[in-house]
Parts: structure tokens; C-alpha cells; sequence
């Protein structure tokens, strides 16, 4: 009997990262908010160095939501956040085509149930969406019935709000980041920060990253998701704690003729259990808003799915019997306000905090953007904003399938060289994960389990890495190990 | 250029024996298409089988010949066919389908993509628990076995179910529940062969009905789908997890009719009722026997009825007897709806 080899190194980080001593901006963290917020300081001529402790972007909450963008309609009045949203929706359409991010106006209805969610449709959210400046419309029982004959026949009413959108967030955050490369920022993927302290000039803050190198910059924008409080204690400042609330969600891909997003009429802490069209095709039911303890807990389970189930089914019946391809989790990160929290560190003005960015991250992405480098611009420490300087290439939806190549991913008609495609480029995939999300292979049925043993072939022929050495999602997630006949250890 | 007289969309178990067929048929100008790499046929008189080349869609035409796209190194093009067939397989369902709650770890795969890297040389884990049943579990005990992978359980969704999966980066532990309560399995590998999916992606968008329970196309005792001159055989119309009705199913296939032409009224719907997951064909003629092709809803059925009437049940793998039935109608008079009993 063949003994199995005991494998040398399990960690996947197999690339090697080069950090510069020094630069202008430090952006912590890689979700959707993070890379846009690069981008657009990068666009202000400064150097900027990205880092993100996970292997790719948009590993955090930027991966699991409903990808809407919001327009604001039902935000809370006088907030960072309501502000930020108004900001957004003029930002999004030019965003959008500036970055060949497909953003696709669906629309939405809001359903009302009962006459007393009628009435607040009518009066309370109407005053809410005129004080935001969101274009909305009341509908009579027949009115979104007939605009909507998917949604429950026992609902008595609704509100039509026509701006509501859907993106790819996947795609979204994957174009902030490579925007940001093409205008010179660095991006270091799989790099923690594991201190952070004022210089003795004052001028400047030297991060110390996972590895033991060490960066300098004049800014540091903290945009570190769910563990933005973690990283302010890096620097001194305990100010704020983030808790993170959990959101269960369920994927389709039946054809039901969803067409628009369907919403319930919100409750208190939460926009309720969505039903939602995909950007890139497919359903989402869900999110739950669960309050956990733990910031690594974005396990589902059953009680959360069938909740999102039954919700969902109050508001599109036919979601009952769809079938689910994927079932999924992510993290809000919410501070106890229930705004943003964007300001600078108590012991540093160099260091601005973005946190507490929970349930419209996506929406307000390019506005969070904008109103970074104002504030570095009216604090004197960032140049004037240059417009993008080229245009994203050809990446746009309508010739993804048509490129040449034998088809590796079936459910999906993803080719060969649509995965090549992804290995190379401003910012490679260098996981499963990533080649997934930039490619949409293994999104579909079977989830990746016909393809990606060719997958792992085809990433090793690129990268002259074994295919042992390639991990999932996070580090640690190895897909698989040496047989018997591999030489083990390091490459 | 003339259209095909058949395109067959696949050459696994059924493909090779429609080729088979339609080479018996005498029918000329045959084209097989097949995603899988391969050495081209040995076999003189076969018809001209493609390797390499995937189905991705078909259009349905509404004269003379429906339109096939392939997909291949090459690119992208379109053949015109009088008859397609849809022998594209299945897919194992994988964890998610079964939506089976807990983390998202690597290390949970199906037999499919254990298979795939132990072929390779790769090992899929250390210590793996396959949640599955049947012939392939058998070839994948055999090889995770070879490879020296330890082997913690094999468990047989028709006793227990699997309910939740835990650990993160890579799998920790299982759950597993019966009557009897739930037990933690710990192992970093979990290998699910439990159910099949029609791998049918190439008719989204084409009109051909589907069957929500088996999530393929629906089928008369001919294999017709309700486009003339469109057939589907083996799993891809009955996903039975050890390609149980596959041979069958493409000797029954009747490639008289081809697109355009008026197909034959089989007007008796079939329906599952108790304790049927599905049931293929979904159309039988009426006035004829009929063989019906039953999977049961989690457990081996010893007896059936057909209207209230017991029939006749057959396991058509009596080493590897399982959810998955034959039932014979002697005659079909009319909607036949089919109750399975443990």
C-alpha cells in the first residue's frame, strides 16, 4: 500500500510579493470599497500600494451580497451614508461605462402584504424616497401585478423605485482593481498588516506587513471591512468596535421570470429577504441579518436557508420549489450606530478610517471614493484628480463567449481561453476562487466539480507552480494533494 | 451544404449506441460531437466523430433542419441537422445542490473530480468520507484506497442524510442524520455520489420542455422531446446514478420523424406520485405496453401500482439494487400516474 507523502507546505501563497519601502497612500483592504477608493487616489497622481490579506480582492463581504446598487431611496435622512448614496448615483452610470462594469437598470417593486405595509408604503417610505430625491411611483394591487405578475397574488400594493440596479460584484470589485493598477497603484495580494505606528516626524506611518517588509506612506486609508476596529488599534485608536451581522442567501438559476428586484416593505435593522435577478443571470433569495459573535462564522444553516425560503416564496411564490445551485453566507460590518463610520484615527489625522460600510458598500463604492479624496485633498496631502486614463479593455459581456478556444467549463461555456485570459493581466488570479470570479467558471450546476481538475492543469502550465500549491479561497484551502508519483515540497 | 441527417451531441454509454443504431439504420451523413478529448473511432462505418468539440446550444428550426452550435479550439460554428440527439450525460449533483448548510471549505468535491485528480496522480485529501451509493462509489472506494486515502466512512444517503458540513479553509468534519440521531464525522475530504443533474445547458432558450423532477427534457417512449426531429437519451432523460436505463432508453429511440415533420400523438402523460422522485417517459402511446423508469424518493421500492394497480418492478441491477426501478405497464389506457412502495 502506497504511503501517502506528507506535504512539505501547505501555505498557498507561492508568488512573491514586492512591497516598496515607500509611497504615498497605503489602502488596507481589498473589498469592492478598498480598490475604488485606489483607483481613484491613484487618478489623484499619488503611489499608491494596496494590500489585502486574503489571496484576492473581494474576499470579505464584497463576495457575498445581493449586488444592488441602491439608489437610496429608503436611507435613513441626515446620515454619512444617505449622503453617500445621492453622491453615488450620479457617479455609478459614468463609473460604469468608464470601467466596462455591466450595470443593469432592472428596477425594482416594493411589496406591501397587509393594508397597515400599505400605508407606510403611502406615507412614511414615500416622505423618505422625496427626501432623498429617488424617483418612486405607488402601485395599486393591479398596478404591480401587472407590472410584476410574479410577485404574490395576496399582496394588497407596492412602490415602483425604476433607478434600482443590479451589478456583478465580482466583476465590480475585480474592475476597481485593475482600474487601479492601469493608473499606477500597486497591489499586494495576500499581505496582512501586522503593525502600524506613527514615524517620529509625524509626517509619516510605516506599516509592518505579513512577511517583515515594511512600508512607509503619508496616508493610510483603513478600509479593512469587518476588521477596520482591529487595524485602528494597530495605531492606538480603540474608538469604535464593529460587530459583524450575518446574511444567508440562496442562489437559482430556474428561469422564473424575475425581471426586477422584489422587496418587502423593510424592517427595522434590515432591507428583509430580497428576491433578487443576478447581473449576470441567475436568481438570489436572501439576505438574512443574523447578529453573530464571531467575524470568521459565514457558515449557512438550515433554520437561516429555509427562512429565506419561505420569506422569499411571501413575496414570489415560485422561489418555493426553485432549485438552489449554491447556498452562501457573508458578513456585515456594522457599528453600533448603524452609519458609516468614516473618519480619521484619534491618534493620527494620516490615517482615515473606512468602516462600518454595511448593506449599500457597492452602492456607494465610487462616492465612498470621492469623499476620501476630498478630504485628503481639503486636508492639503492629496493632488487634483486627473481623469482615467485609459479606458477598461475589451471586456464587455458581449464578446466573453465568443472567444476562441475549446470550452473547459460546461455549465458555463467558459473556454480556454477565457481562463487564460484570467491568469494573466494587471492583477492574475492566482486561486480557484479568483478564476472563478473573474471568468464565471464553476458558477454554474455542478459548481466547479467537472472542470477543475483541467482548471488546475491550465493554472500550473501558466504559473510553472504544481497544482498542489493552488488553494481555494483563502490560505490554507488546498485543493488537493501530491499523489505518490509527485515530488513533494517546495517548487 | 445539406443539413445532417443526425447530429449526436455526445459519445459516452448512449451516444456510442445511437451512433451504433444509426449506423444500423443506414443513415448517412451523421455527425457526432463529443467535449471530451479522444483518439478517433477504430471502428470502420462509425459515423465521423468530433473529440474536442462541445454542443452549446441548439436552435430549434422551423422547416427543414434544426441548427446545432459547436464550440471547439477552432471556434465557434453551427451545423444544420434533420434530427439531434441529445446524449450529453449528467453531472453528479454536488453538495451544494443538495443544499446541505455549513461552511464552504475546499475538500468537498464529487466522485467525478476525485476521480479527475487521482487519474492525475493528485490525491483529493487525507481522510475522506464519501456520501454516495452504487456502482461508482465502488470504483471510487477502490481508487481512494490505491492512493492510499484513509477511507473514515462511507455513507449511504438512502439510510442517512448529510446535513451539515463544517471548518475552514479545508474540511474539518460532516454530519450525518438518521432516525436514529446525528453523528460528526471528522475528515478533511468529502466525496458526494449521491444524485445525477442533466448536463441539458445546451437547450436553455431552445423551447424543448423540461421536467422540474428531473430536471432534463421530457421524453414519449421514443425518446421524442415536443420539438420534432429533437431526441434526448440516457441520463441526460433519466438521471439514474449507474446509467441504469441508459441502454435502454437508446434502443427505443425511434428516429423516424425529423424536424418539421408531425410526431406521433403520445397523448398519455406519466406522473409520479407516491414516494416517486421521477418518472421517464413522461409521454406514453395509448393502446401499448409501456416500460417505465422510475426513481423512488430515497428509499429501494419492492412494489408498484399504476392507477391503484400493482404492476410488475424490476431492479434492472440486481448486483446493486437501489432507488432506481423499472415498472412494466401491459397496456396504457389512458394518464397513468405511479405510487412506489418500500
Amino acid at each position: 500500500m502506497q504511503e501517502i507523502m506528507p506535504h512539505v507546505d501547505e501555505q498557498c501563497h507561492w508568488w512573491s510579493s514586492d512591497v516598496p519601502p515607500s509611497v504615498d497612500a497605503v489602502v488596507i483592504g481589498g473589498g469592492i470599497v478598498g480598490t475604488a477608493i485606489a483607483e481613484r487616489l491613484a487618478r489623484h497622481d499619488a503611489e499608491v500600494l494596496l494590500v489585502e490579506r486574503e489571496p484576492d480582492v473581494g474576499e470579505g463581504a464584497s463576495k457575498a451580497n445581493s449586488g444592488i446598487v441602491h439608489t437610496g431611496f429608503d436611507a435613513r435622512p441626515g446620515t454619512l451614508e444617505a449622503r453617500l448614496l445621492q453622491v453615488a448615483r450620479e457617479l455609478w452610470p459614468e463609473t460604469a461605462r468608464d470601467l466596462a462594469i455591466p450595470l443593469v437598470p432592472c428596477g425594482a417593486v416594493m411589496v406591501a402584504k397587509d393594508e397597515a405595509e400599505a400605508r407606510a408604503v403611502q406615507t412614511s417610505i414615500l416622505e423618505r424616497a422625496r427626501a432623498q430625491g429617488v424617483a418612486v411611483q405607488v402601485l395599486t394591487r393591479d398596478e404591480l401585478l401587472s407590472v410584476a405578475p410574479f410577485v404574490t397574488e395576496s399582496a394588497v400594493g407596492g412602490l415602483h423605485i425604476p433607478g434600482e440596479a443590479v451589478v456583478d460584484p465580482f466583476w465590480a470589485t475585480r474592475a476597481f482593481a485593475e482600474a487601479a493598477v492601469r493608473e499606477g497603484a500597486r497591489v499586494s495580494l495576500g499581505t496582512a498588516v501586522e503593525g502600524m505606528e506613527i514615524a517620529a516626524s509625524g509626517r509619516r506611518v510605516r506599516i509592518r506587513l505579513f512577511g517583515g517588509a515594511v512600508v512607509e506612506a503619508g496616508l493610510v486609508v483603513n478600509a479593512a471591512g469587518l476588521w477596520a476596529d482591529e487595524v485602528a488599534a494597530l495605531i492606538g485608536d480603540r474608538s469604535f468596535q464593529l460587530r459583524p451581522r450575518k446574511g444567508q442567501f440562496l442562489l437559482s438559476e430556474d428561469d422564473l421570470g424575475v425581471d426586477r428586484i422584489v422587496l418587502p416593505v423593510p424592517g427595522e435593522s434590515s432591507k428583509g429577504i430580497l428576491v433578487t435577478p443576478l447581473a449576470i443571470g441567475g436568481l438570489l433569495l436572501g439576505p438574512t441579518a443574523e447578529d453573530v459573535d464571531d467575524k470568521r462564522d459565514v457558515a449557512t444553516t438550515a433554520e437561516g436557508l429555509e427562512r429565506v425560503r419561505r420569506q422569499a416564496a411571501a413575496l414570489v411564490p415560485s422561489v418555493a420549489k426553485a432549485a438552489s445551485i449554491r447556498q452562501f453566507a457573508g458578513l456585515r460590518a456594522v457599528h453600533e450606530s448603524g452609519d458609516y463610520l468614516i473618519r480619521p484615527a484619534s491618534t493620527t489625522p494620516r490615517v482615515l478610517h473606512v468602516a462600518g460600510i454595511r448593506s449599500t458598500g457597492i452602492s456607494t463604492a465610487p462616492a465612498i471614493a470621492w469623499y476620501v479624496a476630498q478630504w485628503f485633498r481639503q486636508a492639503g496631502l492629496l493632488g487634483p484628480e486627473r481623469s482615467r486614463s485609459a479606458t477598461a479593455p475589451e471586456g464587455t459581456l458581449e464578446n466573453q463567449n465568443m472567444a476562441g478556444g475549446e470550452v473547459v467549463c460546461i455549465c458555463r461555456n467558459v473556454t480556454r481561453g477565457e481562463i487564460l485570459r484570467a491568469l494573466h493581466g494587471p492583477l492574475p488570479a492566482r486561486t480557484v476562487d479568483a478564476v472563478k470570479r473573474r471568468t464565471g467558471a464553476m458558477l454554474g450546476e455542478c459548481q466547479g466539480n467537472e472542470c477543475l481538475a483541467d482548471i488546475l492543469e491550465i493554472m500550473a502550465t501558466r504559473f510553472g507552480v504544481p497544482p498542489w500549491r493552488f488553494c481555494k479561497h483563502a490560505s490554507g484551502s488546498f485543493v488537493c494533494l501530491p499523489g505518490g508519483d509527485h515530488e513533494h515540497g517546495t517548487v | 451544404m445539406a443539413p445532417y441527417e443526425l447530429v449526436i451531441c455526445g459519445y459516452g454509454v448512449s451516444g456510442r449506441a445511437v451512433a451504433q443504431r444509426a449506423r444500423a439504420l443506414g443513415l448517412e451523413r451523421v455527425l457526432v460531437v463529443e467535449h471530451r478529448h479522444g483518439k478517433p473511432s477504430m471502428e470502420p462505418d462509425l459515423p465521423n466523430i468530433e473529440f474536442g468539440t462541445t454542443a452549446v446550444g441548439v436552435l430549434a428550426g422551423d422547416g427543414k433542419a434544426h441548427v446545432v452550435v459547436l464550440q471547439s479550439a477552432a471556434g465557434t460554428r453551427q451545423v444544420h441537422a434533420k434530427r439531434v440527439v441529445v446524449a450529453t450525460g449528467a453531472h453528479e449533483r454536488p453538495r451544494e445542490g443538495f443544499e446541505v448548510a455549513g461552511s464552504r471549505p475546499a475538500g468537498v468535491m464529487t466522485s467525478r473530480l476525485a476521480l479527475d485528480l487521482l487519474g492525475r496522480g493528485l490525491l483529493p485529501g487525507r481522510e475522506a468520507v464519501i456520501y454516495g451509493r452504487g456502482l461508482r462509489v465502488a470504483r471510487l472506494r477502490a481508487a481512494l484506497l490505491q492512493a492510499g486515502v484513509k477511507l473514515v466512512a462511507v455513507v449511504d444517503p438512502l439510510r442517512e442524510r448529510l446535513v451539515r458540513v463544517d471548518g475552514f479553509p479545508r474540511l474539518a468534519a460532516v454530519t450525518i442524520a438518521s432516525v436514529d440521531g446525528a453523528r460528526r464525522l471528522a475528515c478533511d475530504t468529502l466525496v458526494v455520489a449521491a444524485a445525477l443533474d442533466p448536463a441539458v445547458h445546451l437547450l436553455k432558450g431552445s423551447g424543448v420542455h423540461m421536467d422540474p423532477t428531473t430536471r432534463g427534457p421530457e421524453i414519449d417512449q421514443g425518446g421524442r422531446t415536443n420539438i420534432p426531429g429533437i431526441y434526448t437519451v440516457g441520463t441526460a432523460a433519466a438521471p439514474a446514478l449507474d446509467h441504469e436505463f441508459s441502454l435502454a432508453l437508446a434502443a427505443s429511440l425511434d428516429l423516424a420523424d425529423g424536424c418539421g415533420q408531425e410526431e406521433p400523438k403520445a397523448a398519455a402523460r406519466v406522473l409520479p406520485g407516491n414516494g416517486c422522485r421521477w418518472v421517464v417517459p413522461q409521454r406514453v402511446m395509448p393502446g401499448h405496453p409501456a416500460e417505465l423508469y422510475v426513481a423512488a424518493s430515497g428509499f429501494i421500492p419492492s412494489a408498484a401500482r399504476v392507477n391503484g394497480v400493482p404492476v410488475r418492478v424490476s431492479h434492472p441491477l440486481p448486483e446493486n439494487v437501489g432507488e432506481y426501478v423499472r415498472v412494466s405497464v401491459p397496456e396504457v389506457n389512458g394518464n397513468l400516474r405511479v405510487d412506489l412502495e418500500g
